[in-house]
C-alpha cells in the first residue's frame, strides 16, 4: 500500500545552522505515529516542514515530502496552502492562544468550513454545531457564540481540533496536544483524538515528549535525537526492545509503578548545540556505551521487518535498513 | 462584564467629551436652521458691535453675526477634521500593514519615507504645501490627511509585528489562509484599539492644523466661515472688541479638549489588559 506520507531525507537549516539532518519517516493511512525527542531534537520543525509552514530563518535545504507519492516541496505556495487545512492539519501546544481573540467560537469553525468546502455562511454555522457536538462540547449552540477567553483551556483545544477536522483533513498532525493541559483534560483529550481518528478513518502524527502518550496512543514511533531519527519501530518493539541507547535511556527514566527507586535515571549531558560538526553518533557523547566506532558516521540498521535504529550494535541484529538498501 | 460602551461611559471626562462633541456635531449639522442670521450677511455699519438680542455673540468687523459665522465654521473644522483623520487613518493602515506584515526591504522603505516626513515639521510641511496647491477646503483637507499617516503607520507597524507572531496567526495558516486573509481578517482586528485611540486625538490636532491655517490666511477662504478665520479678524481688535476672538476661540478650545478627553476614556476602555483581565 502507498504510504499517505512518505518523508525522504529531510533536511532544514535555520540561518545556516542544521536542524534536521535527513528525517525519514512514513505514515500509513489511518495510522498513528508518534514521534518522541527532547526540547530541540527537531519534531515541530518536522511538523512544520510537512505543513510547510516554516518561517524564515528555517528552510528546507533536502529531502522530499512525499503526499500519496506527489513530492510537496516543489508545489507553488498556492497548490502548497490548499493542501493546508483541507489534506492535513494541525493543532498546537497552546490552546489559550490559539484562537483569534476577537472572534467566536462559530466564526473561527466557519471559515474554515467556508474556505476548504465552499459552504456558506448559514450552512457553515449549521455544520459547526454538529462539529462542535462531535469532540464533545456539551451545549453546542450556546458555545458556538462564545469568545475564546471564555472557554477553558481544555475546551479551547477541542475547538481547535473541531476546525481542523472541519477540513476533513486525511491527516492530523497534533505538535505537543496536551502539554498545556491538565492530567485528566489531558487522557479526555486523547480519547477523543483516538476516537475521532476511528470514525473519520484519518492519520495522525502525535509529536510529544512523553512516551507515555506514545505508548497509549501511537501504532508506531520514531525517536529522534539532535535533528535525526535514531529508531523507528512498532510501539511494541520500541518498548520492550529499544536498540538505540538513547531509547534504551529515554526508557530507563521513566518511573515505573511499584518499583523501589532512590533516584530516578536521568541521562547525563545535553542535547548539542551546534549540530554542524557532527559526524558520527550525536548521541556518542553522553553514551554509557560509546566506543570509537561510534565517531563514524551512522545508518539505520533493521532489527526486524518494522524496527530500524541507528547504531552499528544493532548491525548484527538484522543488517542494513530496507529502504537505505533501496536508496543507493 | 461591562460592554464597551459601559466601561467607556464610567469615564466620566470622557462622557463629558462625547457629549460636548455630540452637540458640536448637531450644530454643525443643523446650522442652516439653527442660525440666526445669514453668516454673509455683511452690515457695515455695526462692525464690531457686541452681543445684542438679534445677534446673540456679537458682529464681526463687517458686521456679519459672530454665531451664524461659528455654526457653519463649525461645519468646516469639523468635516476637515473628519475627512483628514478618516485619510490619514486609511494610508497609515495600508503603509503600516505594508511594512509590518511583509517586512523586509518594503518596511525599511516606507519607514524611511516616514520618518522623512516626520523630520519636517507638520505644520510647515502643510503650509508649504498649501501655498504651492493653493488654499481651499479640498486642499486643506488633502493636504493636513496626506502629512499625518506616519504616526498611524509606526504604530500599526508596532502592533502587527507582535501580534503575528501569536500562535493564533500560526493556526491560521496552518488550516490554510492567505497571507491577505490573514492580515485582514486576522492581524488587522487585533491592532484596532491604539488606532481607533489615535484617530480622536488626530482630529482634535487637525482641528487645530486647520484653525491655524485659517487663522493665518492659507486655510478655507472668505467668505466661507472658519473658527480659525473669525479668531483671526478678532485679533486687532482684541482690545476695543474682544468677544470677536474670544468666542471662536473657546470653540476650538472645547472642540479639542472634548476630543482629547473622548480619546482618554477610549484609551482606557480599550485598554487590552483590563479587557483580558475579566
Amino acid at each position: 500500500m502507498q504510504p499517505l506520507l512518505e518523508v525522504q531525507g529531510l533536511e532544514v537549516s535555520f540561518a545556516k545552522r542544521p536542524v534536521l539532518r535527513g528525517v525519514s519517516f512514513t505514515v500509513a493511512p489511518g495510522e498513528t505515529l508518534g514521534i518522541v525527542g527532547e526540547s530541540g531534537s527537531g519534531k515541530s520543525v518536522t511538523a512544520l516542514s510537512i505543513m510547510g509552514l516554516l518561517s524564515w530563518p528555517g528552510r528546507v535545504t533536502g529531502g522530499r515530502v512525499l503526499w500519496h507519492g506527489e513530492d510537496v516541496l516543489g508545489l507553488p505556495a498556492d497548490a502548497r496552502r490548499r493542501l493546508r487545512g483541507s489534506a492535513m492539519a494541525m493543532i498546537f501546544q497552546e490552546p489559550m492562544t490559539c484562537l483569534n481573540p476577537v472572534y467566536t467560537v462559530q466564526q473561527q469553525i466557519s471559515e474554515v468550513l467556508m474556505l476548504h468546502r465552499g459552504m456558506n455562511k448559514k450552512e457553515a454555522a449549521e455544520a459547526a454545531a454538529e462539529y462542535l457536538q462531535q469532540v464533545g462540547i456539551a451545549d453546542p449552540k450556546a458555545r458556538l457564540r462564545n469568545y475564546p477567553h471564555e472557554l477553558s483551556g481544555g475546551m479551547r483545544q477541542r475547538v481547535m481540533i473541531a476546525m481542523a477536522l472541519a477540513g476533513e483533513p486525511e491527516l492530523l498532525i497534533a505538535d505537543e496536544p496536551t502539554t498545556a493541559l491538565d492530567v485528566t483534560v489531558q487522557a479526555q483529550i486523547l480519547d477523543l483524538l483516538k476516537r475521532l481518528q476511528a470514525e473519520t478513518g484519518m492519520a495522525m502524527i502525535l509529536i510529544t515528549h512523553d512516551l507515555g502518550l506514545v505508548a497509549e496512543n501511537a501504532d508506531r514511533g520514531i525517536v529522534m535525537y539532535a535533528g535525526e531519527v535514531v529508531e523507528d519501530g512498532k510501539v511494541d518493539e520500541l518498548f520492550t526492545a529499544p536498540a538505540h541507547p538513547y531509547t534504551q535511556g529515554l526508557l530507563q527514566s521513566l518511573p515505573r509503578w511499584g518499583e523501589q527507586q532512590d533516584m530516578l535515571y536521568s541521562i547525563p549531558g545535553t542535547v548539542p548545540r551546534n549540530l554542524a560538526n557532527i559526524t558520527g553518533c550525536a548521541f556518542a557523547e553522553r553514551c554509557p556505551l560509546a566506543t570509537e566506532k561510534c565517531s563514524e558516521p551512522q545508518v539505520m540498521h533493521s532489527i526486524s521487518v518494522t524496527q530500524t535504529a541507528r547504531c552499528w550494535r544493532a548491525q548484527g541484529q538484522g543488517g542494513e535498513a530496507e529502504w537505505q538498501r533501496q536508496g543507493k | 462584564m461591562p460592554t464597551f460602551l459601559q466601561r467607556l461611559f464610567q469615564h466620566r471626562l470622557a462622557t463629558i467629551g462625547a457629549i460636548v462633541l455630540l452637540l458640536l456635531v448637531f450644530a454643525a449639522l443643523f446650522a442652516p436652521w439653527l442660525a440666526p442670521n445669514d453668516p454673509e450677511d455683511v452690515h457695515p455699519e455695526a462692525g464690531l458691535r457686541g452681543p445684542s438680542r438679534e445677534f446673540p455673540l456679537g458682529q464681526d468687523p463687517s458686521g456679519r453675526c459672530i454665531l451664524s459665522r461659528m455654526l457653519y465654521g463649525a461645519r468646516a473644522s469639523l468635516s476637515v477634521g473628519f475627512l483628514a483623520g478618516v485619510l490619514s487613518l486609511g494610508v497609515g493602515i495600508v503603509m503600516g500593514s505594508l511594512a509590518g506584515y511583509f517586512g523586509g526591504w518594503v518596511d525599511l522603505l516606507i519607514m524611511r519615507i516616514a520618518e522623512i516626513f516626520m523630520t519636517i515639521p507638520q505644520f510647515l510641511l502643510v503650509i508649504a504645501a498649501v501655498a504651492i496647491v493653493g488654499p481651499s477646503f479640498t486642499s486643506v483637507l488633502v493636504i493636513i490627511g496626506l502629512s499625518s499617516w506616519t504616526g498611524y503607520a509606526r504604530v500599526l507597524r508596532g502592533e502587527i509585528l507582535s501580534i503575528k507572531q501569536k500562535p493564533f496567526v500560526e493556526a491560521a495558516r496552518a488550516y490554510g489562509s492567505s497571507n491577505l486573509r490573514i492580515l485582514v481578517r486576522h492581524v488587522l482586528p487585533n491592532c484596532l484599539s491604539p488606532l481607533i485611540v489615535m484617530v480622536t486625538l488626530n482630529v482634535a490636532n487637525v482641528i487645530l492644523l486647520e484653525s491655524s491655517l485659517s487663522f493665518l490666511g492659507f486655510g478655507i477662504q472668505e467668505p466661507q466661515a472658519s473658527w480659525g478665520s473669525i479668531l483671526s479678524q478678532g485679533r486687532a481688535y482684541f482690545q476695543t472688541a474682544p468677544h470677536v476672538a474670544t468666542f471662536p476661540g473657546i470653540a476650538i478650545m472645547l472642540a479639542v479638549l472634548a476630543f482629547n478627553l473622548l480619546g482618554d476614556g477610549l484609551r482606557d476602555a480599550l485598554d487590552p489588559k483590563l479587557v483580558e483581565g475579566e
